[in-house]
Protein backbone atom coordinates (compact mmCIF):
# COMPACT_ATOMS: atom_id res chain seq x y z
CA UNK A 1 0.00 0.00 0.00
CA UNK A 2 2.66 2.53 0.67
CA UNK A 3 4.75 1.56 -1.94
CA UNK A 4 2.07 2.36 -4.29
CA UNK A 5 0.96 5.54 -2.72
CA UNK A 6 4.80 6.40 -3.40
CA UNK A 7 4.42 5.36 -6.81
CA UNK A 8 1.14 7.63 -7.31
CA UNK A 9 2.97 10.53 -6.07
CA UNK A 10 5.86 10.11 -7.91
CA UNK A 11 3.90 9.78 -10.92
CA UNK A 12 2.42 12.93 -10.06
CA UNK A 13 5.12 15.09 -9.51
CA UNK A 14 6.37 13.66 -12.74
CA UNK A 15 3.44 14.87 -14.91
CA UNK A 16 3.98 18.47 -12.68
CA UNK A 17 7.42 18.30 -13.96
CA UNK A 18 6.73 17.67 -17.71
CA UNK A 19 3.64 20.19 -17.75
CA UNK A 20 6.52 23.11 -16.46
CA UNK A 21 8.39 23.07 -19.82
CA UNK A 22 10.76 24.83 -20.24
CA UNK A 23 11.61 28.49 -18.90
CA UNK A 24 13.60 30.76 -21.08
CA UNK A 25 17.54 32.91 -20.23
CA UNK A 26 15.54 36.15 -18.12
CA UNK A 27 13.47 34.22 -16.39
CA UNK A 28 16.48 31.59 -15.23
CA UNK A 29 18.90 35.10 -14.58
CA UNK A 30 16.73 36.85 -12.74
CA UNK A 31 15.53 33.85 -10.13
CA UNK A 32 19.56 33.24 -10.26
CA UNK A 33 20.93 36.78 -9.57
CA UNK A 34 18.37 39.57 -9.34
CA UNK A 35 17.73 39.52 -5.73
CA UNK A 36 19.26 42.24 -3.92
CA UNK A 37 19.93 44.02 -7.25
CA UNK A 38 18.58 47.02 -8.92
CA UNK A 39 17.30 44.82 -12.14
CA UNK A 40 13.90 45.53 -13.33
CA UNK A 41 12.49 43.08 -16.11
CA UNK A 42 9.86 43.91 -18.34
CA UNK A 43 7.73 41.65 -19.77
CA UNK A 44 5.14 41.09 -23.07
CA UNK A 45 4.02 37.79 -23.04
CA UNK A 46 2.61 35.69 -25.42
CA UNK A 47 -0.88 36.57 -25.10
CA UNK A 48 0.30 40.28 -25.29
CA UNK A 49 1.96 40.15 -28.66
CA UNK A 50 -1.09 38.17 -29.93
CA UNK A 51 -3.14 41.72 -29.24
CA UNK A 52 -0.30 43.68 -30.75
CA UNK A 53 -0.35 41.66 -33.74
CA UNK A 54 -4.09 43.09 -34.23
CA UNK A 55 -3.23 47.17 -33.47
CA UNK A 56 -3.80 49.40 -36.16
CA UNK A 57 0.06 50.59 -35.98
CA UNK A 58 1.43 46.89 -36.13
CA UNK A 59 -1.66 45.68 -38.77
CA UNK A 60 -0.04 48.70 -41.16
CA UNK A 61 3.14 48.20 -41.07
CA UNK A 62 4.36 45.01 -42.74
CA UNK A 63 8.06 44.77 -41.55
CA UNK A 64 6.93 45.38 -38.12
CA UNK A 65 4.37 42.43 -38.16
CA UNK A 66 6.57 40.05 -40.25
CA UNK A 67 8.72 40.90 -37.43
CA UNK A 68 6.55 40.35 -34.19
CA UNK A 69 4.65 37.92 -35.65
CA UNK A 70 7.70 35.59 -35.42
CA UNK A 71 7.67 36.16 -31.51
CA UNK A 72 6.14 34.98 -29.02
CA UNK A 73 7.29 36.76 -25.82
CA UNK A 74 10.00 40.12 -24.94
CA UNK A 75 11.57 40.34 -21.88
CA UNK A 76 13.52 43.37 -21.40
CA UNK A 77 15.64 43.08 -17.91
CA UNK A 78 17.60 46.55 -17.36
CA UNK A 79 20.00 47.40 -14.06
CA UNK A 80 20.94 51.15 -14.05
CA UNK A 81 23.53 50.68 -11.40
CA UNK A 82 26.18 51.74 -12.18
CA UNK A 83 28.13 49.03 -9.81
CA UNK A 84 25.99 46.29 -10.91
CA UNK A 85 26.56 46.10 -14.56
CA UNK A 86 29.68 44.24 -14.55
CA UNK A 87 28.81 41.19 -11.82
CA UNK A 88 25.62 41.13 -13.80
CA UNK A 89 27.15 40.93 -16.97
CA UNK A 90 29.85 38.26 -15.89
CA UNK A 91 27.04 35.95 -14.40
CA UNK A 92 24.69 36.12 -17.64
CA UNK A 93 27.96 34.84 -19.30
CA UNK A 94 28.41 31.98 -16.80
CA UNK A 95 24.95 31.05 -16.92
CA UNK A 96 25.12 30.90 -20.41
CA UNK A 97 28.50 28.98 -20.82
CA UNK A 98 26.80 26.84 -18.19
CA UNK A 99 24.33 25.65 -20.28
CA UNK A 100 26.84 25.26 -23.53
CA UNK A 101 23.97 22.81 -25.49
CA UNK A 102 21.27 24.91 -24.88
CA UNK A 103 22.95 28.57 -25.84
CA UNK A 104 25.26 28.74 -28.71
CA UNK A 105 27.10 31.78 -28.93
CA UNK A 106 26.11 33.60 -31.97
CA UNK A 107 27.76 36.61 -32.10
CA UNK A 108 29.92 38.65 -29.79
CA UNK A 109 31.38 41.79 -29.34
CA UNK A 110 33.31 44.08 -27.03
CA UNK A 111 30.49 44.15 -24.38
CA UNK A 112 27.78 42.21 -25.92
CA UNK A 113 27.24 38.49 -26.36
CA UNK A 114 24.48 37.17 -28.66
CA UNK A 115 23.42 33.77 -28.26
CA UNK A 116 20.30 31.66 -29.55
CA UNK A 117 18.82 28.90 -28.87
CA UNK A 118 17.56 26.36 -31.60
CA UNK A 119 15.16 23.30 -32.16
CA UNK A 120 15.71 22.15 -35.85
CA UNK A 121 16.02 25.29 -37.83
CA UNK A 122 13.93 27.01 -35.76
CA UNK A 123 15.65 29.34 -33.23
CA UNK A 124 12.92 29.44 -30.64
CA UNK A 125 15.23 31.75 -28.07
CA UNK A 126 17.46 34.85 -28.74
CA UNK A 127 19.17 36.59 -25.49
CA UNK A 128 21.60 39.15 -25.84
CA UNK A 129 23.50 40.71 -23.02
CA UNK A 130 25.66 43.61 -22.77
CA UNK A 131 27.32 46.52 -20.52
CA UNK A 132 26.83 49.72 -22.53
CA UNK A 133 26.98 53.34 -20.89
CA UNK A 134 26.51 52.44 -17.25
CA UNK A 135 24.03 49.93 -17.00
CA UNK A 136 23.30 46.55 -18.03
CA UNK A 137 20.55 45.20 -20.27
CA UNK A 138 19.26 41.45 -20.95
CA UNK A 139 16.68 41.47 -24.15
CA UNK A 140 15.24 37.51 -24.39
CA UNK A 141 13.03 36.88 -27.31
CA UNK A 142 11.20 33.82 -27.49
CA UNK A 143 9.42 32.44 -30.79
CA UNK A 144 9.13 30.15 -34.12
CA UNK A 145 11.89 32.84 -35.91
CA UNK A 146 14.05 31.98 -38.65
CA UNK A 147 18.04 32.91 -39.62
CA UNK A 148 16.75 36.12 -41.46
CA UNK A 149 14.82 37.52 -38.30
CA UNK A 150 17.64 38.81 -37.30
CA UNK A 151 17.61 40.99 -40.83
CA UNK A 152 14.25 41.67 -40.27
CA UNK A 153 14.30 43.30 -36.92
CA UNK A 154 17.39 45.54 -38.52
CA UNK A 155 14.43 47.07 -40.80
CA UNK A 156 12.03 47.76 -38.15
CA UNK B 1 -11.76 -53.10 79.69
CA UNK B 2 -12.21 -49.72 80.99
CA UNK B 3 -11.13 -46.89 78.59
CA UNK B 4 -11.85 -43.77 80.92
CA UNK B 5 -8.15 -42.79 81.06
CA UNK B 6 -7.91 -42.31 77.23
CA UNK B 7 -11.44 -40.30 77.14
CA UNK B 8 -10.05 -38.54 80.02
CA UNK B 9 -6.74 -37.75 77.65
CA UNK B 10 -9.15 -37.23 74.56
CA UNK B 11 -10.68 -34.69 76.27
CA UNK B 12 -7.64 -32.62 77.50
CA UNK B 13 -6.19 -33.22 73.41
CA UNK B 14 -9.21 -31.52 72.49
CA UNK B 15 -8.59 -28.50 74.60
CA UNK B 16 -5.00 -28.76 73.78
CA UNK B 17 -3.76 -28.92 77.58
CA UNK B 18 -2.41 -32.18 76.52
CA UNK B 19 1.18 -32.52 77.58
CA UNK B 20 4.11 -34.24 74.87
CA UNK B 21 4.05 -37.11 77.44
CA UNK B 22 0.20 -37.71 77.03
CA UNK B 23 0.29 -37.29 73.44
CA UNK B 24 2.37 -40.23 73.07
CA UNK B 25 0.47 -42.52 75.59
CA UNK B 26 -2.50 -41.54 72.82
CA UNK B 27 -0.48 -42.22 69.94
CA UNK B 28 0.77 -45.75 71.21
CA UNK B 29 -2.81 -46.20 71.90
CA UNK B 30 -3.88 -45.92 68.59
CA UNK B 31 -1.25 -47.28 66.98
CA UNK B 32 -2.56 -50.71 68.64
CA UNK B 33 -4.86 -53.10 66.30
CA UNK B 34 -7.61 -53.48 67.94
CA UNK B 35 -9.73 -50.98 69.42
CA UNK B 36 -12.94 -50.56 71.11
CA UNK B 37 -15.74 -48.95 68.53
CA UNK B 38 -16.24 -45.29 70.22
CA UNK B 39 -12.65 -44.82 69.72
CA UNK B 40 -11.61 -46.50 66.12
CA UNK B 41 -12.57 -43.70 64.45
CA UNK B 42 -9.69 -40.93 66.04
CA UNK B 43 -7.17 -43.69 64.96
CA UNK B 44 -6.02 -41.97 61.95
CA UNK B 45 -5.43 -38.69 64.01
CA UNK B 46 -2.79 -40.11 65.87
CA UNK B 47 -1.53 -42.62 63.30
CA UNK B 48 -1.41 -40.24 60.65
CA UNK B 49 3.03 -38.69 61.05
CA UNK B 50 3.71 -42.46 61.75
CA UNK B 51 2.27 -43.57 58.19
CA UNK B 52 3.78 -40.58 56.56
CA UNK B 53 7.11 -41.21 57.91
CA UNK B 54 6.92 -44.48 56.70
CA UNK B 55 6.41 -43.10 53.10
CA UNK B 56 9.92 -43.52 50.43
CA UNK B 57 10.26 -43.49 47.62
CA UNK B 58 10.92 -46.54 45.62
CA UNK B 59 13.90 -47.94 44.45
CA UNK B 60 12.80 -47.97 40.96
CA UNK B 61 11.54 -44.21 41.40
CA UNK B 62 14.60 -42.92 39.28
CA UNK B 63 13.97 -45.36 36.48
CA UNK B 64 10.35 -44.73 36.46
CA UNK B 65 10.81 -40.95 36.05
CA UNK B 66 13.57 -41.28 33.77
CA UNK B 67 11.52 -43.36 31.57
CA UNK B 68 8.45 -40.91 31.73
CA UNK B 69 10.97 -38.00 30.87
CA UNK B 70 12.15 -40.13 28.02
CA UNK B 71 8.01 -40.81 26.62
CA UNK B 72 7.53 -36.92 26.26
CA UNK B 73 8.23 -35.13 23.52
CA UNK B 74 11.87 -34.13 22.51
CA UNK B 75 11.61 -30.01 22.57
CA UNK B 76 13.37 -28.69 19.72
CA UNK B 77 16.96 -28.22 19.70
CA UNK B 78 17.81 -24.76 19.63
CA UNK B 79 17.90 -22.53 16.74
CA UNK B 80 21.20 -20.39 16.66
CA UNK B 81 20.55 -17.16 15.39
CA UNK B 82 23.39 -15.31 14.12
CA UNK B 83 23.50 -11.25 13.81
CA UNK B 84 23.06 -10.43 10.23
CA UNK B 85 24.49 -6.73 8.91
CA UNK B 86 21.61 -5.03 6.98
CA UNK B 87 23.35 -3.69 4.10
CA UNK B 88 22.70 -0.09 2.52
CA UNK B 89 21.25 -1.73 -0.88
CA UNK B 90 18.86 -3.92 1.15
CA UNK B 91 17.82 -1.48 3.07
CA UNK B 92 16.82 0.30 0.12
CA UNK B 93 14.77 -2.68 -1.81
CA UNK B 94 11.57 -2.27 -1.16
CA UNK B 95 12.01 1.30 -2.84
CA UNK B 96 13.22 -0.35 -6.24
CA UNK B 97 9.74 -0.89 -7.13
CA UNK B 98 8.78 2.82 -6.70
CA UNK B 99 12.18 3.59 -8.10
CA UNK B 100 11.31 2.01 -11.55
CA UNK B 101 7.87 3.06 -11.68
CA UNK B 102 8.68 7.12 -11.28
CA UNK B 103 11.71 6.31 -14.20
CA UNK B 104 8.92 4.41 -16.59
CA UNK B 105 6.59 7.71 -15.89
CA UNK B 106 9.44 10.13 -16.64
CA UNK B 107 10.67 8.33 -19.46
CA UNK B 108 7.12 7.66 -21.17
CA UNK B 109 6.27 11.36 -20.05
CA UNK B 110 9.63 12.71 -21.82
CA UNK B 111 8.73 10.54 -24.80
CA UNK B 112 5.16 11.53 -25.23
CA UNK B 113 7.12 15.35 -25.18
CA UNK B 114 9.24 14.68 -27.68
CA UNK B 115 6.52 13.26 -29.73
CA UNK B 116 4.31 15.83 -29.57
CA UNK B 117 6.20 18.54 -29.52
CA UNK B 118 9.60 17.89 -31.53
CA UNK B 119 10.45 20.03 -34.60
CA UNK B 120 11.18 17.97 -37.30
CA UNK B 121 14.41 19.00 -39.34
CA UNK B 122 12.77 21.60 -41.99
CA UNK B 123 9.31 21.39 -40.75
CA UNK B 124 7.21 24.86 -40.06
CA UNK B 125 5.27 23.55 -37.72
CA UNK B 126 5.61 25.38 -33.93
CA UNK B 127 8.77 24.86 -31.86
CA UNK B 128 8.34 27.28 -28.93
CA UNK B 129 8.35 24.86 -26.11
CA UNK B 130 8.08 27.57 -22.91
CA UNK B 131 5.24 27.59 -20.44
CA UNK B 132 2.89 30.31 -21.61
CA UNK B 133 1.54 30.71 -18.07
CA UNK B 134 5.04 31.50 -16.74
CA UNK B 135 5.07 34.77 -18.47
CA UNK B 136 3.23 37.69 -16.86
CA UNK B 137 2.90 41.06 -18.51
CA UNK B 138 4.51 44.04 -16.77
CA UNK B 139 1.45 45.95 -18.89
CA UNK B 140 -2.04 45.29 -19.70
CA UNK B 141 -2.39 48.05 -22.39
CA UNK B 142 -1.38 46.70 -25.68
CA UNK B 143 -0.39 49.96 -26.70
CA UNK B 144 2.02 50.37 -23.68
CA UNK B 145 3.05 47.04 -24.00
CA UNK B 146 3.66 47.73 -28.11
CA UNK B 147 5.71 50.58 -27.19
CA UNK B 148 7.82 49.00 -24.48
CA UNK B 149 8.13 46.01 -26.65
CA UNK B 150 9.50 48.13 -29.46
CA UNK B 151 12.13 49.67 -27.05
CA UNK B 152 13.75 46.50 -26.28
CA UNK B 153 13.55 45.59 -30.36
CA UNK B 154 14.83 49.07 -30.50
CA UNK B 155 17.76 48.23 -27.88
CA UNK B 156 18.30 44.88 -29.53
CA UNK B 157 18.57 46.66 -33.00
CA UNK B 158 21.37 48.97 -31.44
CA UNK B 159 22.66 46.65 -29.21
CA UNK B 160 25.94 46.34 -31.24
CA UNK B 161 26.43 50.10 -31.85
CA UNK B 162 25.90 51.15 -28.76
CA UNK B 163 28.55 48.43 -27.18
CA UNK B 164 30.94 49.23 -29.74
CA UNK B 165 30.61 52.92 -29.16
CA UNK B 166 31.27 51.79 -25.15
CA UNK B 167 34.41 50.21 -25.95
CA UNK B 168 35.57 52.79 -28.16
CA UNK B 169 35.11 55.62 -25.54
CA UNK B 170 36.56 53.22 -22.52
CA UNK B 171 39.98 52.44 -25.08
CA UNK B 172 40.12 56.37 -25.87
CA UNK B 173 39.81 57.04 -22.01
CA UNK B 174 42.57 54.04 -21.16
CA UNK B 175 44.77 55.84 -24.00
CA UNK B 176 44.41 58.95 -22.09
CA UNK B 177 45.13 57.62 -18.83
CA UNK B 178 48.23 56.16 -20.30
CA UNK B 179 49.65 59.29 -21.28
Amino acid sequence: MKQLICTLIAALLSLAAWGQKEQDFASRFIALYAPGTSLQCTTVSPLMMERLLKLPKVEGDSTTKQVLSQLKSIRLAVSPNPAEAETLYANALQLAKQNPKRYKLYAEEEGKKLYTRSRGRVIVEIVLFMKHGEQFSLINLTGNMNGTFLEQLSGI
Amino acid sequence: MDYKYIEQLLERFWECQTSVEEEQILKVFFSQKDLPEGLARYKSLFVYEKEQAGLHLGSDFDQRLLQAIGEQPQPAPFKVVQAEKVTLTRRLRPLYRAAAAVAIVTLLGTAAQHSFQSNPQGSDSPAWDYNQSAYKDSYQDPQRAYEEGMKALQLFKEGPKTAAADSAAMQSQTEKSLR
